[in-house]
């Protein structure tokens, strides 16, 4: 019906771009001369994905494809050991390069010379069902890789970088190896401790080198939903790029890698270890830095958190499973009396957040009255938030939300981790600001004009203020504190007396 | 002069053959030709400050009761319930149509910030229209709606809320729904920012398993919006800003209350835009709401 509306070009638009993508697909994928033609691109699947067709795809699927392919096209059968040529595995990345169309005429006429012709007699519709159930099959795999909770939504991943079990699991490996770092001291792992919920427990973070960082570590939990990545920059929003600001940045040296990395792509290419998982995880003969922060972005990306007391009682409908004063301090945490909500609101706890079929990635900073410095700039300077980026002076001392999920673990809180305890955290909002009253920084943070307007005095009685740290507590998911998952691969070795360990 | 529901002057009905010229010519498959004779229908809206275009980082001088100078950091609200009124005062409710982002089945979003200057924790994609279908031929002469989101949809998750429900800013923690109205400012006396959020109050918290029917809110707070004459053909849906703060002040905020209005029965910050919206508040019993007006579009047709 939407083609008699003012919009009816877009499809064209779109179909035109789709062309052009195609055209300059990847090279390592567009050597498939053997299987469907180009043209075959423009074949476009009727149908939609409705349990009707899924089901009978299904069907179909174990009946025609599964002998080779696998029940849950991983390809990994018996018969698939026989042949010259490994079945194609429909959870892994190649499926993604392939359009419904050419799937369609592969099943259609066989790929010649091993994959014979298994759908050609079944009607059309029944040949897109299967289509439709072979992308069914990726999405499976693709949640059985993020180990959703329940009650959560799918996040959303780049184009060109979706995430597959083998690129987490080298993505995982490479965030707990100690040579992507200048001097070969830290990891990824050191700032960001899976028992401290991927903090590091200090006031700010320490790089390779022993620079002080002007914030902390940032918990990487549930940063798969976070449409801005670090405390306040708004351009960063790809974890893949994200992760050359530690591997490389200067002012602050994190990993001091700018000079090593001939060293770093010549170690891992040397070690066998590296040499399995990236032959597993990217289709190339060689080993680069742009591969390195696909992997780690992957692994980062599957780090979610989702199975707190408080999970279960509100996605699984446990009612038992947080205390009647947790439940009090929800009711607190969501009142316009003290506003959290606010700021940190939704499944994540924070207003900045994104996922698959969301109508808009929501972006948000908030200044949260911590100072109040004489003059325009009323942040201490080097740590000015929002306005490094903008120099705006409305945006000094804007920071994001981080998740509230795991805050027990996550001390000392606020960006330059001036709050060591909830309790400081919590006597912070409840003055409305934070008054400092000599040295460099004094100032009352209540009265600096960026600050939040939802931030603003109440007080609590001891009772109150006992449910909501109740409430806050309730967001530990201890299972994702010791996910093996999410743990150090390696074998643990001790490193040698009087040199530098080569892995943690 | 009857008024039509046609925005273009197109014949109120499917061409078969036109579509299907389309649908080859985008290639698609399975193009389906509805049986009954619906027509697209468009409602627009317009946001303003006394004739001037409402937008982020403008300072529009003279509002409220203190003659404050506002600016805008945020503004949305969500509508629903629309049905266009005949000839005879019956009722014929309108389908809106789904697009994954502004509206659902039921409801729409309305968005008049663009995530600029003062607006930055808002979105950059506006909206200011609403699409429907309505039966083809039929004479309308007036627009009813309602100014929030409906009760069967207001207290869900936000993760299990289809678009356009599925923004954390305008939602009002887990269990006591949306916020209808979004309207965030500033003024010279409230420099760090002052919000009227509206919606729902007196709702009762529930546990997530309960299988108990959920009590209804004690004040619903959805605007009713009756326009007559209204002609969507012709005719735009005004949003006036300081139709909609009159008599509030804006400089100052009631001690120990939000600043300055979170839908709070008990916060007198409240009484001058709830008078405006139509709602009841205290003792006040409800009455026609002077925030929407229609409004003949200039330069339109002969």
């Amino acid at each position: 019906m939407t083609v008699f509306s003012g919009k009816s070009l877009r499809p064209a638009i779109f179909a035109a771009v789709v062309c052009l993508g195609f055209v300059f697909a990847p090279e390592g994928y567009a050597h498939r001369d053997k299987g469907a033609p180009l043209s075959a691109r423009q074949i476009r699947n009727p149908l939609k994905s409705t349990p009707e067709n899924l089901a009978r795809g299904q069907e179909l699927y174990l009946r025609l494809c599964a002998a080779c392919h696998g029940a849950d096209g991983t390809a990994k059968t018996e018969k698939a050991r026989t042949l010259a040529e490994p079945p194609l595995d429909f959870t892994d990345t190649l499926i993604d390069y392939l359009s419904d169309g050419e799937i369609f005429w592969d099943a259609s006429n066989g790929v010649a010379p091993v994959m014979p012709p298994a759908a050609k007699d079944v009607s059309e519709t029944e040949r897109f069902q299967i289509v439709l159930w072979i992308r069914e099959l990726k999405r499976k795999a693709v949640d059985a890789t993020f180990g959703l909770p329940p009650g959560f939504p799918r996040p959303k991943t780049p184009e060109d970088n979706p995430v597959t079990p083998a690129k987490v699991e080298l993505g995982r490996h490479l965030f707990y190896d100690k040579r992507l770092s200048g001097n070969g001291t830290q990891s990824c792992a050191s700032c960001h401790q899976q028992r401290l919920a991927f903090t590091d427990g200090r006031t700010l973070a320490v790089g390779s080198t022993g620079q002080t960082h002007p914030r902390q570590a940032m918990s990487l939990v549930n940063v798969a939903y976070s449409p801005v990545l670090t405390w306040a920059n708004p351009n960063l929003r790809r974890l893949e790029s994200q992760a050359l600001v530690p591997l490389f940045g200067e002012h602050p040296v994190e990993m001091g890698l700018p000079t090593s990395e001939p060293r770093l792509v010549a170690q891992l290419s040397a070690d066998p270890v590296y040499v399995r998982l990236f032959r597993a995880a990217f289709p190339l003969d060689s080993i680069d830095i742009l591969h390195i922060t696909m992997a780690l972005a992957s692994f980062e990306r599957t780090i979610i958190s989702g199975r707190s007391p408080y999970d279960r009682y509100r996605f699984q409908h446990q009612d038992d499973a947080i205390s009647a004063s947790a439940k009090r301090g929800e009711e607190l945490f969501s009142s316009e009396r003290l506003e959290c909500f606010h700021c940190h609101g939704g499944f994540n706890f924070t207003g900045t957040v994104d996922y698959a079929g969301k109508s808009a990635p929501e972006i948000e900073f908030h200044n949260t009255g911590l100072y109040n410095l004489a003059g325009a700039i009323s942040y201490p300077p080097g740590n000015t938030g929002l306005y490094e980026f903008t120099r705006d002076t409305a945006d000094v001392g804007k920071f994001k939300a981080p998740t509230l999920r795991n805050i027990e673990v996550t001390a000392p809180y606020f960006h330059d981790g001036s709050a060591r305890t909830l309790d400081d955290v919590i006597t912070h909002y409840e003055k409305g600001g934070r008054r400092i009253t000599s040295g460099p920084l004094a100032g009352n943070g209540a009265d600096n004009p960026n600050r939040s307007e939802f931030i603003k005095p109440f007080h609590l009685s001891k009772q109150e203020r006992a449910d909501l740290i109740a409430f806050l507590l309730s967001l530990t998911d201890k299972s994702l504190l010791t996910d093996e998952r999410f743990s150090d691969p390696w074998p643990q070795v001790a490193p040698p007396a009087n040199t530098a360990a080569n892995r943690p | 002069m009857e008024p039509r529901i046609l925005s273009s002057g197109e014949p109120g009905r499917w061409s078969p053959g036109l579509a299907a010229v389309l649908c080859a010519a985008l290639g698609l498959i399975g193009c389906s030709f509805p049986a009954v004779a619906q027509t697209p229908l468009e409602i627009r809206f317009r946001a303003e400050v006394q004739g001037q275009p409402l937008a982020c980082g403008k300072i529009y001088p003279g509002v409220g009761r203190a003659r404050s100078a506002v600016t805008l950091k945020d503004f949305r609200f969500y509508v629903s319930g629309f049905r266009l009124v005949g000839a005879d005062g019956s009722e014929t409710p309108l389908a809106l149509v789904p697009d994954g982002k502004w509206q659902s089945e039921t409801t729409a979003l309305l968005d008049f910030e663009d995530g600029s200057g003062p607006c930055r924790n808002g979105t950059p994609d506006m909206n200011d229209v609403v699409r429907a279908v309505a039966p083809a031929g039929k004479p309308f002469r007036g627009l009813r709606f309602s100014v929030g989101v409906p009760e069967a949809g207001n207290h869900a998750d936000l993760t299990e809320s289809a678009p356009p429900l599925d923004l954390v800013a305008l939602f009002w923690s887990w269990n006591a729904g949306h916020k209808f109205i979004r309207l965030d400012i500033a003024t010279k006396g409230l420099p760090q920012g002052a919000a009227f959020h509206i919606g729902s109050t007196g709702c009762a918290l529930q546990s997530p398993g309960s299988s108990q029917p959920r009590p209804p809110c004690k004040s619903p707070n959805r605007p009713e919006i009756r326009l007559d004459p209204f002609d969507p053909a012709s005719d735009l849906v005004v949003v006036d800003l300081a139709s909609l703060l009159a008599g509030s002040d804006l400089e100052h905020n009631a001690p120990g209350s939000p600043v300055l209005c979170m839908s709070d029965p008990e916060d007198l910050d409240c009484a001058p835009i709830f008078h405006n919206l139509g709602l009841p508040f205290g003792q006040r019993p409800a009455w026609t709401q002077t925030f929407l007006r229609a409004e003949r579009a200039a330069h339109k047709g002969p």
